[in-house]
């Protein structure tokens, strides 16, 4: 028998089942180590040790989420936050500008090179970390533009300019 | 006619055929348990909490009743007696200053609950 996110926070809310919170850990570790990982640069280890975080995060909070929104979205907003404090630190936002300017500084020559080693992953680096994170939520996720605004705590209009800019980076990079 | 929502996959878009494309699973590999396993006690009973903090609230409140005349008289006669300094002056002050530290971790813990 198959349980609902819903069905799983409210056994952890009432019971403290650790069953129903294990079981929505299994359901959702993958999508938010993947996220994580992306919004790392692929560094497993610390997108690992984020995804943790988060998910301690939402044990602790779990009765302050909102049932009318989505689980996911929430558990996302949390990921996001965890990366986002963790880079705080860290100072990585300052990538932001310098990223940026990468597809632009590409020669024409250079293009047609980086057209065969560019896969999609590496791709995904030359873009700013709201890009980054906005494409992977919303492409990659399945999460709606609204939802991926709650999840990021940033306008609409602020995640569908990063959606559209980060798709066209990506095109530049991978020619595509 | 347009895309109107630009997170719709448009029609034969390479880039976003590629970005569909679902990533491969992650295997678990212990990450659940570790999960659980450094999981904090939640704060279930929090009636219990109320009445701890209630009591100390109380106890607190008594102290600062009871250690208030003593206190004021104190600190009235302290700039006459200030030569004649001694610790036992200052020990007596304690027991309020412990009041007073009770009262401000109460509503330290009572605005902070809900964190």
């Amino acid at each position: 028998m198959s349980f609902t996110d819903a069905d799983l926070i409210a056994r952890v809310l009432l019971r403290e089942d650790h069953n129903a919170f294990g079981e929505l850990v299994r359901r959702y570790q993958s999508p938010v180590r993947g996220f994580l990982m992306k919004m790392t640069n692929g560094d497993a280890h610390s997108a690992d040790d984020l995804a943790q975080e988060a998910f301690v995060k939402v044990w602790k909070k779990l009765g302050s989420f909102r049932s009318e929104g989505k689980f996911s979205t929430w558990l996302f907003g949390i990921a996001h936050n965890e990366w986002r404090m963790s880079v705080r630190g860290r100072k990585e936002v300052a990538i932001e500008e310098v990223a940026d300017q990468l597809p632009e500084a590409e020669q024409p020559d250079d293009a047609a090179a980086s057209r065969l080693r560019l896969d999609l992953a590496e791709a995904m680096k030359t873009l700013t970390p709201a890009e980054r994170a906005a494409i992977v939520l919303c492409c990659q996720n399945g999460l709606s533009h609204e939802e991926a605004s709650q999840a990021m705590e940033c306008p609409l209009g602020t995640v569908k300019t990063n959606v559209l800019r980060g798709k066209e980076k990506l095109r530049r990079c991978l020619a595509v | 006619m347009k895309n109107e929502s630009p997170n719709q996959p448009e029609n034969n878009d390479p880039l976003d055929a590629l970005l569909r494309e679902p990533d491969p699973y992650i295997p678990d590999n212990g990450f659940t348990t570790r999960v659980l396993t450094s999981l904090p006690v939640r704060q279930k009973h929090s009636w219990r909490r109320f009445v701890v903090l209630s009591a100390a609230m109380l106890i607190g409140a008594v102290l600062v009743v009871w250690q208030l005349p003593a206190a004021i008289a104190m600190f009235s006669t302290l700039p006459r007696q200030w030569s004649a300094f001694q610790w036992q002056t200052l020990i007596a002050f304690v027991p309020l200053l412990a009041a007073l530290v009770s009262l401000g971790w109460v509503a330290f813990a009572v605005t902070n609950e809900e964190e």
